[in-house]
């Protein structure tokens, strides 16, 4: 019979054995493929306009005013001003192309999203190629989400995020840190998944296919009564944040309020589960619903 | 780690990456290595991992954490690899002249076998606690932040871990001497 402390001392000689060195041939994969692999930063910065006070988020919001009246009068003294010559059309499908119009190649030649405030236009995205009206943007070009406005505070703004490969649902996303789930590889584990969390879906699961590749769609919302932060810790979700999932690179989800909903397009490509996050809040406009699904609409899947 | 090198990679800088890719890849895969127990899924996982560091790197807030970060990055594509292929390698007795040096501590080969047999029988989250608290002589603190989850699951874990262990260090040596005796 072996004590406690022979077992353990057996245990870390026996992992003391073996393989340390990574061989070169590794290395040299990974770093062939820096270039193609593009960094993401923290996304969402905007969010923490929800957390700054009022006299620094009216500051902000004049400052931001401000510079979208300087792009304007700069637009309007470019094409003439008001009543001047008519503006450059934007690109359409048949237009011909002009010196001033944004780029809109084919999708196979289409090029990768620029940052900041994105020209409309048609473009390449991790794994989509997608066409944008005016409107949009992304804090910088190596991110996965874009969104609607000068920020994606609630209660009406909305985004578009993208993921490849979820591996982790969190049962209880306000209680992340102990609820981890460690899913499956398919659609319909990762459905299971969501479908089972407290967060819970606004209706089943639907099938959806989007540019010949099926998978699953499921609409998740943040609870009302959820309290990310306040006074008493009692009520706090873990670390003061709503996590609801976390992919394989370690990228996690976190939710910015109540009320926010993720319209999630979960697709088999290749083996792979990649999916399409419309996320959106009660207030957003049908009109603005209608053009997030015409962004969704012209989607090409490019693996 | 050396901290301005962290915030060149954090800045795209690939030069920079490329030398922090090289001062931890060695230890990240022998981590990988010895919860994987498979050469091919380690590799795999240290790939995986090293590119999560570099597209995640913007978002590390602290540069003095990486360590422990690029752990939970690691441990992260340990459990994906181990989730996406399930090939492993067949519990087929090392034969002594494969062997290594026998280290100290180890009283003979069926030991290492049990060892290997019996870490193979638990799951990932279970290896990943034994590897980083035996292995890394991370604290059990660290080790929780590392995998994410509160500390009595971890204490939990690696007791469930060695007790395995130690059974399969026992009872695999039962029919052993069983058989010596027929």
């Amino acid at each position: 019979m072996s004590t406690d402390r022979d077992v353990t001392h057996i245990v870390r000689s026996w992992l003391e054995e073996g393989v340390t060195a990574l061989p070169d041939r590794v290395l040299d994969s990974v770093l062939d493929q820096l270039p193609a692999t593009p960094q993401r930063r923290a996304w969402w910065p905007a969010r923490r306009l929800g957390e700054m006070n009022t006299p620094l988020r009216i500051a902000v919001a004049a400052v931001a005013v401000v510079a979208v009246a300087a792009i304007g009068i700069n637009i309007l003294l470019m094409n003439g001003g008001v009543g001047g010559p008519p503006s450059t059309p934007l690109p359409t499908a048949t237009a011909a192309p002009t010196a001033t119009a944004a780029p809109t190649p084919s999708p196979t030649l289409a090029p990768r999203l620029p940052t900041g405030q994105i020209p409309p236009g048609t473009y390449r995205h991790l794994f989509v190629t997608y066409t944008l009206p005016a409107g949009w943007g992304t804090p910088d070009s190596s991110g996965t989400t874009i969104f609607k406005g000068p920020a994606t505070t609630p209660p009406s703004d909305m985004a578009l995020d993208l993921w490849q490969n979820v591996a982790t649902v969190y049962s209880d996303p306000c209680h992340w840190q102990t609820t981890a789930v460690h899913i499956g590889p398919t659609v319909d584990n990762l459905i299971a998944a969501l479908v089972a969390t407290k967060r819970g879906s606004t209706a089943p699961p639907v099938d959806v296919t989007i540019d010949g590749f099926q998978g699953k769609e499921i609409d998740l919302m943040v609870p009302l009564n959820v309290k990310f932060k306040g006074s008493s810790k009692a009520t706090l979700c873990d670390g003061a944040q709503y996590k609801s999932m976390t992919d394989a690179g370690g990228g996690d989800r976190y939710n910015q309020a109540p009320g926010q909903h993720d319209l999630l397009d979960i697709l088999d490509v290749n083996g792979q589960t990649w999916a399409i996050d419309r996320v959106f809040y009660p207030a957003t406009t049908a009109a603005d619903r209608a053009e997030l699904q015409a962004i969704v609409d012209s989607i090409k899947i490019t693996p | 780690m050396d901290t301005e090198l962290i915030g060149r990679a954090q800045h795209g800088d690939e030069e920079a990456f490329a030398s922090l890719a090289v001062a931890v890849g060695d230890r990240l895969h022998a981590v990988a290595h010895r919860i994987l127990r498979d050469t091919d899924l380690a590799e795999d996982a240290t790939q995986l991992a090293l590119l999560a560091i570099w597209r995640d790197l913007p978002r590390l807030r602290d540069p003095a954490r990486f360590d422990a970060w690029s752990y939970r990055l690691l441990v992260r594509a340990c459990y994906a690899e181990g989730r996406r292929t399930r090939r492993w390698t067949p519990n087929v007795r090392l034969l002594p002249a494969d062997e290594p040096e026998m280290a100290e501590g180890l009283s003979s080969v069926v030991d290492r076998d049990q060892l290997e047999r019996g870490f193979r029988r638990l799951s990932i989250d279970h290896r990943a606690v034994v590897v980083l608290h035996h292995y890394l002589d991370l604290p059990l603190e660290e080790v929780a932040d590392v995998v994410g989850v509160p500390i009595g699951t971890v204490r939990s874990r690696l007791h469930h871990a060695m007790r395995g262990l130690r059974a399969a260090l026992e009872a695999d040596a039962r029919p052993a001497a069983q058989e010596v005796a027929r």
